[in-house]
């Protein structure tokens, strides 16, 4: 397990420094510009994806 | 600027954990060792805090560790926090209710040694609502929509021991024991053989009773 950590680790750092171009400019003074969502069990062609609500 | 005509981009991560350490995998947790807690900070590492670290873009003051060579980053931020709990809450509980001995179910990853879970983190940005000229446009709220631009899928294997022999496996695999000292690890970039008589004596010892 202590494997598939460092290799999740290893591979989120690096996605994160390798893929930054397609981050949008920020644009808005929020406090937050980019909102995120953390979903279980997404389907990807599910209604709430499609009009993007939670 | 015009909207965003591509596809958002899509990275997907594999994650194994028990599930006594799956919250630790994915967002870490703080350790009661009083021994530690003098230099240490309360949050441990886990694959979303990774995560967010790097796409998270308001004011935070982060936190690092060195581990293996590496300096891994977390924030502190305590919207996010509570939004973590509750998907690990919500996939614990999908875990423990889930029928894993019926085969085939949504969630059995056919091989009857572990239940799968899918995690999706979603990154938006707001973008104002072209006019678009159609028919109830004016309804649609403040003329703003919200954009994927990226999204990180995490598949989950749960891994739950059906058989006798499977769970001495599981015991004997130090699992458990291990991603607790790694998680030490992470917290103060030392060997866990500094740690002397805090070290398990076992490693059948629960970790959960240390």
């Amino acid at each position: 397990m202590e494997n598939m950590l460092q290799k999740a680790a290893l591979k989120i750092l690096a996605v994160v420094n390798r893929d930054k171009d397609h981050i949008p400019p920020i644009t808005t003074s929020d406090s937050n510009p980019f909102p995120y969502r953390i979903v279980l069990n997404p389907r990807s062609d599910s209604w709430q994806n499609r009009i993007g609500l939670h | 600027m015009e909207p965003r005509q591509t596809p958002p981009e899509h990275y997907s991560l594999d994650i194994f954990a028990d599930a006594s350490s799956v919250r630790d995998v994915l967002k870490g947790r703080p350790i009661s060792f009083t021994v530690l807690s003098a230099s240490s900070i309360d949050k441990s590492i886990g694959v979303l805090n990774l995560i967010f670290f790097h796409r998270f873009f308001p004011s935070i003051r982060p936190i690092s560790f060195d581990v293996l060579d590496l300096t891994l980053p977390a924030i502190n931020d305590v919207n996010l926090d509570t939004l973590i709990d509750s998907r690990i809450s919500a996939l614990v509980r999908q875990h423990l209710s889930s029928p894993i001995s019926s085969p085939g179910g949504i969630y059995d990853n056919g091989g009857g040694s572990g239940v799968r879970g899918r995690m999706a983190v979603e990154f938006y940005e707001k973008r104002r609502r072209r006019s678009s000229g159609t028919w109830f446009s004016g309804l649609a709220g403040k003329g703003e929509e919200e954009v994927c631009w990226e999204v990180w899928t995490l598949d989950i294997t749960i891994a739950t021991p059906r058989t006798e022999s499977g769970m001495r496996a599981y015991v004997h695999s130090d699992h458990a024991t291990g991603i607790k000292w790694m998680l030490m690890i992470y917290r103060e970039g030392k060997s866990p053989q500094g740690y002397g008589e805090y070290a398990p004596e076992s490693s059948t010892q629960d970790p959960r009773r240390r």
